[in-house]
């Protein structure tokens, strides 16, 4: 989907348009859900917050004006405050749940390897979780959904130099703390 | 592990939802109405309106408090003793500065009159005995010499002016005797 063609399926939606609004739906829900998931380690819990998530910026989307940045800035800063507030009304239980087998996958060519390659993920993604929401964001979006630093800049409203320093420091501490596991 | 770090990273990037769950959510996103641009208007101006008032209201209260807080100090504190009072401590000091230049007044009047009642004492006793000028030695002669003039000088000068001072006032009285008659 190129900008300019971005720009008026936004239009549509604003305008009312159902079918827009779900193409814009089937392009970022996947990476929406992913970022959520990641968040707060629930499959149930992903999936009803990133509904939310859709839900909201399908009602909002009215008031919602275009600037040149993907759609996906809005989801990502709906995403965002939608975890924070899980976490502050759900402080009690945080479930390490394993990766679902159908989650990543195997390509791998044996047994062993596809074992092998799920235990490195989870153990990634168990660190990921011991990082701040920053560090996590910014983890998330740059290196699993590959966003370029203005994009994260403009998700986390933070100059892009800030975001590429809190890069190096997130990076940083998820090896240091790969280590310490390993 | 640490090489494999951005590879792994990468790898999450399958993590997809679950095909069911994702169409199920689609359907029921897009049943749901849209909020109109009027409504969502209206909504941004009663936010504004309804934080408006949080904030003026917390303003008031904490006017209220503080005034209340004020009051309470400068009426019911033990720091409100009267000995404490930073006005009737000015009142007081005022009041003793009046009462010590008011002091200091009379000293310098009685001082002046002394002065005076001196002078005069010393001039009569010039006119009514040229010889014996006690008052006038006194006052200008040293300690050692004036103690060597004769204190009956001085008795004789005071009882002749008390007993003129009172023939005086019975030639007064003796006036108004008549005059009353």
């Amino acid at each position: 989907m190129l900008d300019g063609e971005e720009k008026s399926i936004i239009d549509r939606a604003i305008g009312g348009d159902t079918l827009a609004f779900g193409l814009l739906y089937d392009k970022y829900h996947g990476q929406i859900y992913r970022f959520v998931y990641l968040k707060v380690s629930h499959r149930e819990e992903a999936e009803d917050i990133t509904h939310h998530v859709f839900l909201n910026a399908w009602q909002h989307i009215a008031g919602y004006k275009h600037r040149g940045f993907p759609f996906s800035s809005l989801l990502y800063q709906i995403a965002r405050n939608k975890v924070i507030d899980h976490y502050r009304t759900k402080k009690s239980t945080i479930d390490i749940e394993g990766l679902h087998e159908a989650d990543i996958p195997r390509h791998e060519s044996s047994l062993e390897d596809a074992v092998h390659f799920q235990f490195q993920v989870a153990t990634v993604k168990e660190a990921l979780k011991q990082l701040k929401q920053d560090y996590q964001d910014i983890i998330i979006m740059r290196y699993i959904e590959e966003l370029s630093p203005s994009e994260v800049a403009r998700i986390l409203k933070k100059p892009e130099t800030t975001v590429r320093v809190l890069q190096h420091r997130a990076i940083k501490q998820l090896k240091a703390l790969l280590n310490k596991d390993a | 592990m640490k090489t494999d770090i951005f590879k792994t990273l990468r790898e999450l990037k399958h993590i997809h939802p679950d095909s069911d769950y994702a169409k199920h959510s689609r359907m029921l996103i897009l049943a749901s109405p849209q909020q109109s641009p009027a409504h969502a208007n209206a909504l941004r101006v009663s936010t504004f309106f309804r934080i408006s008032s949080i904030v003026g209201l917390g303003l008031i209260g904490i006017f209220m408090i503080l005034g209340g807080t004020t009051y309470i100090n400068e009426t019911y504190s033990p720091l409100a003793l009267e000995g404490l009072n930073h006005r009737s401590l000015i009142a007081e000091a005022d009041e003793i500065n009046a009462s010590i230049e008011v002091t200091l007044e009379t000293i310098d009047y009685l001082d002046t009159s002394n002065q005076t009642t001196l002078t005069k004492i010393a001039e009569i006793s010039k006119s009514e005995s040229p010889t014996a000028p006690a008052a006038t030695m006194m006052l200008a002669a040293p300690a050692d010499t004036a103690s060597a003039t004769t204190t009956t000088d001085i008795g004789a000068f005071l009882i002749k002016s008390d007993s003129s001072e009172i023939s005086a006032e019975r030639q007064i009285n003796d006036i108004l005797d008549e005059v009353s008659r």
